[in-house]
């Protein structure tokens, strides 16, 4: 009864601040730029500017055909019919329009100088220039890079280009084997795709920005001391904060992927991680405004914290890079465990794996905070 | 109802101690006054006793509890005024009021009735932010008021309120003494305290100097002087006279029996008077106390 009557003065109170509508505020923002800005598809690609360097009319057709992304039609089978790289080229069109990084779009220029112009007016521009050898019979390609592009990038050049090129001509066998992990993974829309590192920062870790900022308000204001002579007890007052922010950040949580993504989201499993991981953000806010008096004293500590907490988002946008040390984040697998809950088959031993140890630690963290107050919160 | 043992705190955890060695009792129903100038303690003192501040050393026991072990149920036996308002600024008066009875497991009053008695019934729907001082003032009083506590805590109740509602404040108090209420007063108002008090302590430097009622103290520090004002060869003349000299009791004599005397009012010490004569301070009030 007791903790019922302090959450609702502090959901009054909560109405009538400033604090709650900043919150909401971000989440309209955050609607208004996936739906609005991003586009459902982001390219990372490269544009590849070719310059073909072929005196042998029928062969230079051929690469022309090839590196034509508009148009796979435009090959004329019956002439190379013993190269069969119509297949190739629909494959090459299909790869322009992916969200892989690559090369994108290809464009045809005359001379080795225009390319160059072309490259230094467009640094994210690469160029190729494609001679053929009449008396071996092979293609040479030769990249021109702007000198910044990785290992990575170069060996994703000569994979895309090189070997397609090669099996062009008579005589190739293609001996590659391909292995897939996962033959259900899912590719999300790139808004869609963006929505856990939105959904974790504003409303999963809601109470790590703002609740400590609500305990030194009542601080400032001396109701603090007021309540401690009550029969209320601090573990009843500090959930109370928690229930507010639990509140607050299902309402801009639901509010967000209603508006992003209301057929992609499972709402069963999406309501679960938010509950997990809110908790777990407010416990920890709790406890790290527990070791300081004043707001400002304690801004330091949670902004480092939440910084900390933000780089699992490099591993969740480039999977390649996910060192250990981002992987011990407890942000890291928060990302994917939201990721999954918007997946058409998500993986539900992974997600309530998950929401049950963040419950857990959020439960930790927040019997320490409630023993730090014990001691410290009049004195 | 209060009785403290050995009492010494310091804030700094070491040798600096704010209160140092404190002993008192309080009897059920008497209303015993801290007085002492600012920074002497008495805050410290009022904030053991409530739980604010954890015990250090010494020992006591507040309303039947333990102050070591002391429960949450002690808080439906007490009340308390701060001297430094906190209400919720954000709330009107009437909900703050109706919100902390809530938290209470004991009969409690009604909250508008509260209101009226603190002559803020007409603003009961405005937001206490918007208040002066005064009303932010009377509404902590009120509040404290809300569990109708046996044991009332009162950290300066008439500070920074004008005489009208000072008064009205000092009326409640001793209501409230009447109906049996123990009251812990701490205040650096000699005035108040010597109206409402059935004991006071004085308090200096974290220590604590003496205690009894303030009959005793100027009995045993004060001087019982007559102040006589006469008119001499045509002029008024003024005069206060010790009752306890027996050259100037043979003056006051005289004067009587010149039978020239305008007015004769008998005086006695004041407890301030009392305080300096005692611990060789003067009681200058800091609002930061």
């Amino acid at each position: 009864m007791k903790l019922i009557s302090t959450f609702l003065k502090d959901l009054k109170l909560s109405l009538r601040s400033y604090y709650i509508y900043i919150e909401i505020i971000m989440a309209l923002l955050i609607i208004a730029v996936l739906l609005f800005v991003v586009p459902d598809n982001m390219s990372s690609g490269y544009r590849l500017l070719v310059h073909l360097d072929i005196e042998n009319a029928e062969i230079s057709q051929v690469v022309e055909q090839f590196m034509s992304k508009n148009d796979s039609s435009m090959i004329d089978e019956q002439i190379f019919a013993d190269l069969d790289i119509s297949k190739l080229a629909e494959e090459e069109l299909e790869a322009s329009e992916s969200e892989e990084p690559g090369v994108q779009t290809i464009e045809l220029v005359d001379s080795v100088e225009l390319l160059r112009t072309g490259m230094e007016e467009d640094r994210n521009t690469v160029g190729m220039v494609v001679s053929f050898n009449e008396e071996t019979a092979k293609l040479a390609m030769e990249f021109v890079l702007q000198g910044y592009e990785s290992e990575q990038m170069r060996n994703l050049l000569q994979a895309q280009f090189a070997a397609p090129m090669t099996a062009l001509l008579p005589g190739y066998v293609d001996q590659t084997e391909l292995t897939v992990l996962d033959e259900a993974a899912e590719k999300l829309p790139a808004k869609v795709n963006l929505l856990p590192v939105l959904l974790l920062l504003n409303s999963s870790f809601v109470g790590l920005f703002i609740i400590a900022a609500y305990i030194f308000m009542d601080k400032e204001e001396g109701t603090i001391r007021a309540l401690t002579v009550t029969p209320l007890r601090i573990r009843e007052y500090l959930l109370s904060k928690v229930g507010i922010m639990l509140l607050t950040g299902i309402v801009t949580g639901s509010m967000t992927v209603l508006a992003v993504a209301p057929r992609h989201v499972h709402y069963g499993h999406f309501l679960v991680l938010m509950i997990s991981f809110n908790l777990f953000g407010s416990a920890l806010g709790l406890l790290i405004g527990s070791f300081y008096d004043t707001l400002t004293k304690s801004m330091g500590s949670l902004y480092l914290v939440i910084i900390v907490l933000a780089l699992a988002s490099v591993s969740y946008f480039m999977p390649a890079f996910s060192p250990l040390v981002i992987r011990l984040l407890p942000s890291y697998p928060m990302l994917f465990a939201i990721r999954e809950t918007l997946l058409k088959s998500p993986d539900i031993g992974y997600i309530y794996t998950w929401a049950g140890v963040f419950i857990a630690i959020g439960l930790v963290l927040f019997a320490l905070a409630e023993w730090r107050y014990r001691k410290t919160i009049t004195v | 109802m209060i009785d403290v043992r050995n009492l010494s705190y310091s804030y700094s955890h070491n040798k600096s101690y704010a209160i140092r060695d404190i002993s008192f009792e309080v009897g059920e129903g008497e209303v015993f006054a801290l007085l002492g100038p600012s920074g002497a303690g008495k805050s410290t003192t009022q904030g053991i006793l409530t739980g604010l501040l954890p015990i250090q050393t010494g020992e006591g026991e507040v309303a039947g509890f333990d102050l070591r072990h002391m429960s949450r149920d002690l808080f439906n036996s007490i009340g308390v005024s701060f001297e430094q308002s906190n209400v919720y600024g954000k709330l009107t008066a009437l909900e703050n009021l109706a919100f902390y009875r809530k938290l209470f497991d004991v009969e409690t009053e009604d909250p508008m009735e509260l209101l009226k008695m603190v002559g803020l019934d007409h603003v009961a729907n405005k937001r206490a932010g918007d208040y002066s001082k005064g009303m932010k003032h009377r509404l902590t009083f009120a509040r404290s008021m809300i569990n109708k506590p046996k044991l009332w805590f009162l950290d300066e109740p008439t500070t920074g309120l004008d005489p009208t509602i000072a008064g009205q404040i000092k009326d409640i108090v001793l209501k409230r003494k009447q109906e049996g209420t123990t009251i812990l007063l701490t205040t650096h108002n000699m005035f108040l305290a010597d109206q409402l008090s059935d004991k006071v302590g004085f308090i200096v430097d974290g220590e604590l100097k003496l205690i009894d009622t303030p009959r005793n103290l100027k009995l045993k520090y004060g001087q019982r002087l007559v102040q006589v004002d006469y008119y001499q060869d045509g002029e008024l003349v003024s005069e206060t006279l010790s009752l306890a000299e027996a050259g100037e009791k043979h003056r006051l004599s005289e004067i009587v029996a010149a039978g020239n005397i305008e007015t004769m009012h008998s005086r006695e010490a004041t407890l301030e008077e009392i305080f300096i004569k005692v611990t060789g301070r003067e009681l200058v009030y800091n609002e930061a106390d």
